[in-house]
């Protein structure tokens, strides 16, 4: 079965890849876990809102928006993302601000949400982390929306990730001891997995959510799955580690 | 179809001189046959024009050439929406595929257009493109719907149908880049039963989003394709 992983999702919804991931979740059976989700809404959804509220702030005038969303205390990628997704749909859009507000409001109520689902086998969607990451849905506030994700280490919400590396303790024994396979940037997640496999660390907030990611969607993929995902910088050594398949196009 | 002066003054209502004006400053526009640069993006389409013809008509009639900008953008509906028009062009011709007449000028200032003429009308445009079987027909009838809906989007938001507006925004961009080769029975099915659900009450949200649902299945899908960052590693 194809495995979808975040980046995948994100390219499915909003890239230049998109006809190719349906064309090939039409031919074979195409899942994804409530852990991806989370993450998708907490990346995707989130900036969609943020940037709602920035526009909204501003009166819809974008290049402000846009400029305020570069200071604004948000992490790199979002920024980026921001700027380069939701801008770019912009400038197709952008006929009106009516066109504007209605298609990021559609978006937000929904419109991401079905396409994040869409053509995926959902009964088989993987549900191990029962993670809790983004709370409740964005919620109308005036002009604006609410939506704030919930999972911090002092304060996570009641969620599987603990049981789901005791389940997995050989996975995450393997990205502890694996740093010198790891890239640079992927070091903090084999420091987090020691940290968590010897119980000085949690596995909640920034330790699941930031730093151990890609492990955990790795590792949650049965290792009869094909992960597709588009951050192979991560994915590819992180498979490697835990013996999991990425798909590979065949061109 | 071209605008006549006689039109024209049918539509300036007493009371909005200053549309008016802006009318006449883009009859002007029309007259000189000033071409147009047409940016048919994803979406969406853009038009350039000479900012110094621009600022000469708004001066010569009175206006801004913000709010002459403003009338061409916004307020004149099917010059708002025109993602088929692709290269220079002159704003007859953009009347004219646009089939404007004064009743549209009429629209534009907020005279009677009901929601069930709006969706009428796109109906009509509808039935002739899921009866055409000659390709060159089908290829007419589909560039005739797409004007058609990106007026009833306009005409839709003057008359403050805001839902109603997000809704055929969705079929607007869903069916901006589909080719008449590409038109299946499936994408006729969605639209029929999209303006069915249109015609038959206003949609709340929930609506909405059934309406998404239901062109997102056909194959129509209004969101454009982006790159993604590189460094999105989500």
């Amino acid at each position: 079965m194809i495995f979808l992983d975040t980046s995948a999702q994100g390219e499915r919804v909003f890239g230049r890849r998109r006809d190719e991931i349906y064309a090939l979740i039409s031919r074979q059976q195409a899942r994804t876990s409530q852990y991806v989700w989370e993450e998708f809404r907490c990346t995707y959804l989130r900036d969609a809102v943020l940037f709602h509220r920035l526009l909204s702030e501003e009166g819809w005038d974008v290049a402000r928006a846009l400029e305020r969303a570069d200071t604004y205390p948000t992490p790199p990628r979002s920024q980026a993302r921001i700027r380069q997704v939701f801008r770019r749909l912009i400038q197709s859009w952008a006929a009106s601000v009516d066109d504007l507000r209605g298609a990021l409001e559609n978006l937000i109520e929904g419109g991401l949400e079905d396409r994040f689902w869409s053509g995926l086998d959902r009964e088989a969607t993987l549900r191990e982390t029962d993670c809790r990451h983004g709370g409740p849905p964005p919620r109308r506030e005036g002009p604006t929306y609410r939506f704030r994700p919930t999972c911090t280490a002092a304060k996570p919400p009641p969620c599987g990730i603990r049981p789901f590396w005791e389940t997995h303790a050989v996975e995450l024994a393997a990205v502890a001891d694996g740093a010198e396979h790891l890239p640079d940037d992927l070091a903090k997640a084999a420091e987090t997995a020691a940290a968590i496999r010897t119980g000085r660390g949690t596995p909640h907030g920034n330790n699941c959510h930031k730093h151990l990611s890609d492990c955990v969607i790795a590792a949650e993929a049965s290792p009869d799955d094909h992960i597709f995902t588009t951050n192979l910088k991560h994915f590819r050594p992180i498979c490697a580690l835990i013996g999991r398949k990425l798909y590979e196009p065949a061109s | 179809m071209g605008v006549s002066k006689e039109e024209t003054a049918l539509a300036a209502e007493p009371g909005d001189e200053e549309f008016g004006r802006c009318v006449d400053a883009v009859l002007e526009l029309i007259d000189s046959g000033h071409p147009l640069i047409f940016a048919a993006a994803q979406g969406g389409f853009r038009f350039e024009m000479d900012e110094s013809a621009l600022r000469q008509a708004a001066e010569r009639h009175g206006v801004t050439a913000d709010r002459l900008r403003v009338a061409l953008q916004d307020e004149i509906p099917d010059l708002s929406w025109f993602p088929t028009l692709k290269g220079p062009a002159t704003f007859r011709e953009l009347i004219e595929r646009a089939d404007l007449n004064a009743g549209h000028l009429r629209a534009a200032q907020g005279e009677a257009t009901s929601r069930e003429t709006i969706v009428a009308r796109l109906s009509e445009e509808f039935a002739a493109l899921a009866d055409a079987d000659d390709p060159y027909d089908r290829l007419d009838a589909l560039a005739g719907f797409r004007v058609a809906v990106g007026s009833a989007v306009t005409r839709a938001r003057a008359r403050g149908l805001r839902n109603l507006g997000k809704a055929l925004m969705m079929v607007r961009d869903a069916v901006a880049h589909l080719r008449a080769e590409e038109l299946e029975a499936g994408h006729l099915t969605a639209l029929e039963g999209v303006l069915g659900r249109l015609a038959s009450r206003d949609p709340a949200s929930d609506d909405l989003r059934e309406i998404d649902r239901q062109l997102l299945s056909a194959g129509l899908n209004w969101v454009p394709v982006v790159d993604i960052p590189e460094d999105d590693e989500s």
